[in-house]
């Protein structure tokens, strides 16, 4: 499995560095991080009125979820990013979601929703130009840990596979390219 | 034709039980194979590694070391898969009626022959195949 730093050097390299951003939350880190309660209950009333993502809770276990949703916002926010966190991102945030069998589509869309519920608060608490700073800021290093998420779902599956049935990371990827391009049509 | 193709070739067309032979990388591409008119090469390389791939992990976890051979009965053939050391698999197609033993002697007697042509092949070309 590719490791967090190499999944970060390749997005860094693609989309932009993460430091500058990380500056600009630092700045408002005292502000962001009031909004964490908020913040909670918005993302799981989502999460839990709809079916397929209700499903994955277990009784009584949205106090813990919305704690632990809440720490991991205050983080993000704060702008002090070492290599733990991002390794808490990769290891953590996402393959605690795989364990519990929630598809990357599902922790994709509730990324997209946490920055759109950040999107609409910050616009309400701060001018339009530094709301768009801000906003800009959260939004590069959330994709980076959504970045972290999905690669760290690919490649535990391609590792079960692989390891479970002897094929190499390879040849795994020959069958899909093989696949792909009959799907595609380029057969 | 190239060597290993020639040595595939000869297999088939002097055993006329035996429908085909693909060699293949165990990344899943083809090497080579025979007959020529053989379909559907690109896809079977790529399962015939999986097989080799399985049948290496299945007894190894069983702690019987390397396998030897995997043989599949179909309802209209069969299908012998060989691993050539750790470089390449053989798959070869066969009907279903064969006397088992000759065929499997003719497929044996030819693997040395195949792994020193392979070998010279990764040495001339300088690396991997
Ligand atoms: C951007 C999306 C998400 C973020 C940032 C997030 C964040 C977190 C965090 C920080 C934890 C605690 C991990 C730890 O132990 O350190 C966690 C656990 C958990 N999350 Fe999420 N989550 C997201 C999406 C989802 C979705 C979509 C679901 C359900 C459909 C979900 C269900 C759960 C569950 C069930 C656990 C407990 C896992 C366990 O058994 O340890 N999460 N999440």
């Amino acid at each position: 499995m590719k490791d967090h730093r190499q999944v970060l050097r390749d997005f860094e390299a693609i989309s932009g560095p993460i430091e500058p951003y990380a500056e600009v939350l630092k700045r408002y880190a005292d502000r962001l991080k009031e909004w964490d309660e908020f913040f909670a209950k918005a993302f799981y009333d989502t999460l839990f009125s709809y079916g397929p993502t209700a499903s994955v809770f277990r009784e009584g276990e949205r106090p813990e979820r919305e704690e632990a949703l809440k720490v991991w916002y205050r983080k993000v926010v704060s702008g002090e990013y070492d290599d733990a966190f991002w390794d808490w991102q990769f290891r953590k945030v996402g393959l605690s979601h795989v364990v519990r069998g929630i598809p990357n589509e599902f922790m994709l869309s509730a990324m997209s929703l946490v920055q759109r519920v950040f999107f609409h608060k910050v616009l309400e608490a701060f001018p339009s130009d530094e709301a768009v700073r801000i906003y800009g800021a959260f939004k590069h290093v959330t994709d980076a840990i959504a970045t972290l998420i999905a690669a760290g779902y690919m490649y535990s599956y391609l590792d079960a596979v692989s390891e479970s049935t002897g094929m190499s990371l390879k040849l795994i990827e020959r069958h899909a390219i093989l696949v792909a391009r009959r799907e595609y049509g380029k057969d | 034709m190239d060597r290993l193709e020639s040595l595939l070739h000869d297999l088939v067309s002097r055993s006329p039980e035996i429908k085909g032979a693909v060699l293949v990388t165990l990344d899943g591409f083809p090497i080579a194979y025979a007959p020529a008119h053989l379909t559907d090469v690109e896809r079977q390389a790529a399962v015939i590694a999986s097989l080799a791939s399985l049948a290496a992990r299945s007894t190894k976890m069983v702690s019987m070391g390397e396998p030897e051979e995997i043989l599949i009965t179909a309802q209209d053939g069969r299908m012998f898969v060989y691993h050539v050391e750790d470089i390449a698999a053989l798959g070869v197609l066969t009907v279903k009626d064969i006397t088992a033993g000759l065929i499997l002697l003719k497929i044996r007697q030819m693997l040395p022959e195949l792994m020193r042509e392979l070998k010279d092949m990764i040495n001339v070309g300088g690396g991997g195949i």
